[in-house]
């Protein structure tokens, strides 16, 4: 045998499918990460809108207690974290695309169940206390419910830059309707 | 004093899978040697000095299976023996160069030469090489209960968009240990104690009886567990769950008040690895170049100083003997007052890092030895135990759904999932479905299929590990973390992508078979969903 003494792999970039799925990071924090491939957008705007003129967004539906509301997600991320207030609750995200206030499904996640509020006190285990971890502060109002959205891209740029406290406020008004829940 | 109730003592072993036959400058299999030295051969010493004094004590421990590979394999058994020998020629090049100039630091040169030759003769002569025996002698004898793991300690909570993915995990972990310990385990260590409902279906299927929670995973279980963490509860899957005692924890983990902090015990981050000159220091060192620890230490904490004081070795046992006496005081006092509002004996489960016991804390082996002995000898109100014989004894237990939890910071995921390390479950997730279905649809490969087939199961399982999001949080070898995570999802790819276009490059799949070379029994269809 011949030893293969350096090997080099990138991560590929995309998949080539499309998909949203939903993980549990706090009781109140969720992390999605989604790809849209090329066929599906091509069918998208073959038999809906252009995919290009329609606004990238996710419903979150609160399944426990029945309620959903929509959110605008930059063209570009493939990633969020969002916090929601009802902990305990099963949860699930559709990804989609709005138009004319239309939420437009292409996606629908697996189902989670957030955890409710811990007792015990933090730092149980020694680790060694990290600071906590703070995001870009991205604050918006959808459907009266007050939710917080986080981007990888925008933490990071806050890591670069301490000084950055808050991100752009955004108001209801910018906000697609909400359609369902 | 009357018997009133009982103490369970946890000690998890766990490294990752750090063996690189390709190369000698990974630091990272230093890890390993280090472990070995400082916490698993010291404590066998300490178990075979309590069974020949006759000190009945019970200890429960869990030993990965990346550990249970890496301690019996045999290139790094030899790799840890040369390891141990230049430690050996170190102490004894120390106590030449200190014999004029400093007694303190002399005798401590001594010390560690005549330590390291000790466990050059308990590892090579005693145990041949071969420590998962010597922990399986243990448990043989009816005084350890070995637990089992998750095959490469992987975050099943993250996981379980693949249900299949953990499903795996826990078969594998539990085919390792009943490979290594030749019997079927009643427990299970699940990884970083996450613990979601969905996981039990897969320990029901392999024979798990009970697991080990947070506190919070107890405390916040529905209904209120009555007695708290002072008893397990059981799920209505019929698996038992034990919750961590907040107090006593506290009292050996807290980095402001717990025991390893004393100002005599010695001091962690001193090693002549960094401190002697470059040419003296050069032979002993990283083979890549770097500054390392060797393990020849000779201050003590001190203080919150830079002024460090030498350390007394037997100053320091001194400490280890008194905060023994307290721990125990402060059981007695704990399981006395919880025994009066209880109606089955309380048991105050502690579980640690085993390592944290001789890697971070020196004097910690010792400790256990001189708590063993004193609760063995010098008071009768609580006893040693081990969650199986709890449950047997006492096995009317509350029913309740145990919370969704995990033993890291704040108690979730957030130091396995976050902005830093987030990027790898999409990896995972995909190279999970994509095992599932080659496992699905590769019902009678041909011999090289199914070596490749078994090799991709190998790199999916191994980038599950836990550790390197962890290590990616913690901001210590981030580099390599993220590595081992490209390299096996690189791998995976790579094999997948040779088995669907039917061309499997033999040269390339042998190579990565000897630098993987973990779970040699592994089988591809445990992914397998028909």
């Amino acid at each position: 045998m011949h030893l293969l003494k350096s090997e080099y792999y990138d991560l590929p970039i995309k998949y080539d499918q499309t998909l949203i799925r939903l993980l549990v990071q706090s009781p109140t924090r969720m992390y999605a990460y989604w790809e849209v491939s090329d066929d599906t957008m091509k069918y998208f705007s073959n038999n809906f809108h252009n995919y290009s003129d329609c606004v990238p967004a996710l419903k979150i539906t609160n399944i426990t207690k029945n309620y959903s509301y929509v959110i605008p997600v930059d063209p570009f991320a493939n990633n969020y974290y969002i916090d929601v207030e009802d902990t305990g609750c099963d949860y699930k995200i559709e990804l989609g695309r709005t138009k004319d206030n239309n939420f437009l499904n292409i996606y629908t996640s697996n189902n989670i169940t957030m955890p409710i509020f811990s007792r015990t006190n933090d730092n149980a285990n020694g680790f060694a206390d990290s600071d906590e971890v703070l995001f870009g502060n991205y604050l918006c109002i959808a459907d009266k419910k007050k939710i917080k959205v986080y981007t990888n891209k925008e933490s990071r740029k806050y890591f670069q830059n301490q000084t950055h406290t808050d991100f752009e406020n955004i108001t209801s008004s910018d906000i697609p309707k909400p359609i369902g829940g | 004093m009357a018997f009133k109730g009982y103490l369970n003592l946890v000690l998890h072993a766990h490294l990752p899978y750090v063996r690189h036959p390709e190369s000698e400058e990974y630091i990272e299999e230093r890890w390993l040697f280090e472990a070995i030295s400082e916490t698993y051969i010291p404590l066998l010493i300490y178990f075979k000095k309590l069974v020949e004094e006759n000190v009945q004590f019970r200890l429960t421990m869990n030993i990965s299976p990346p550990l249970i590979t890496m301690l019996k394999d045999d290139l790094l058994q030899k790799r840890y023996l040369r390891y141990l020998v230049e430690r050996i020629w170190l102490a004894r090049k120390e106590m030449y160069r200190t014999k004029n100039t400093n007694k303190d630091v002399n005798d401590l040169a001594q010390f560690y030469f005549y330590q390291f030759k000790d466990f050059y003769r308990v590892y090579k002569r005693e145990y041949n090489c071969d420590l998962v025996n010597a922990f399986k002698y243990f448990q043989d004898i009816g005084v350890l209960e070995i637990i089992a793991c998750p095959a490469t300690h992987g975050f099943l909570p993250l996981l379980n968009v693949t249900p299949n993915a953990v499903r795996a995990q826990i078969s594998n972990g539990v085919q390792v240990y009943k490979e290594a310990f030749g019997r079927q385990p009643n427990g299970m260590w699940l990884s970083e104690c996450a613990y979601i409902p969905e996981v039990e279906s897969a320990l029901n299927e392999f024979g798990i009886k009970y697991i080990i929670l947070e506190t919070h995973g107890i405390t916040n279980a529905v209904p209120t567990p009555v007695y708290g963490t002072l008893s397990p509860i059981i799920s209505p899957n019929g698996v038992a769950a034990f919750g961590r005692d907040l107090e006593s924890s506290k009292q050996v983990w807290s980095s402001i008040c717990g025991y390893p902090g004393d100002p005599n015990y010695r001091e962690f981050y001193k090693d002549i690895g960094y401190e002697s000159e470059w040419e003296y220091i050069k032979p002993f060192v990283s083979k890549s170049g770097h500054r390392v620890d060797t393990g020849i230490k000779y201050h003590k904490i001190t203080g919150k100083t830079n002024d460090k004081e030498y350390y007394k070795p037997d100053n320091a046992k001194a400490v280890a003997e008194m905060q023994a006496d307290h721990f125990i005081s402060s059981r007695i006092e704990q399981i006395n007052s919880a025994a009066t509002n209880m109606v089955i004996p309380p048991v105050v489960t502690c579980p640690y890092d085993a390592e944290l016991y001789g890697h971070w804390w020196f004097e910690g082996p010792y400790w256990l030895y001189v708590l063993f002995k004193k609760i063995h000898y010098n008071q009768d109100t609580f006893k040693l135990i081990t969650p199986s014989e709890y449950l047997s004894t006492y096995p009317n237990i509350q029913e309740c759904k145990p919370a969704i939890s995990t033993w890291g910071a704040h108690g979730y995921n957030e130091v396995w999932i976050n902005p830093g390390n987030d990027y790898i479950y999409r990896h995972l997730h995909h190279a999970a479905e994509r095992m599932t279905y080659l496992a699905n649809i590769l019902k009678e490969p041909t011999e090289t299929e199914r070596r490749a087939l078994n090799q991709c199961a190998r790199e999916l399982l191994l980038a599950q590990s836990s550790d390197w999001p962890f290590i990616i949080t913690m901001n210590t070898m981030v580099e390599y973390a993220h590595k081992r995570v490209k390299d096996h999802i690189g791998r995976f790819n790579a094999l997948a992508d040779m088995i669907d276009k039917k061309e499997i490059n033999e040269d390339y799949l042998e190579n990565i078979e000897f630098k993987d070379k973990i779970f040699p029994n592994i089988d591809y269809s445990i992914f397998s969903t028909n």
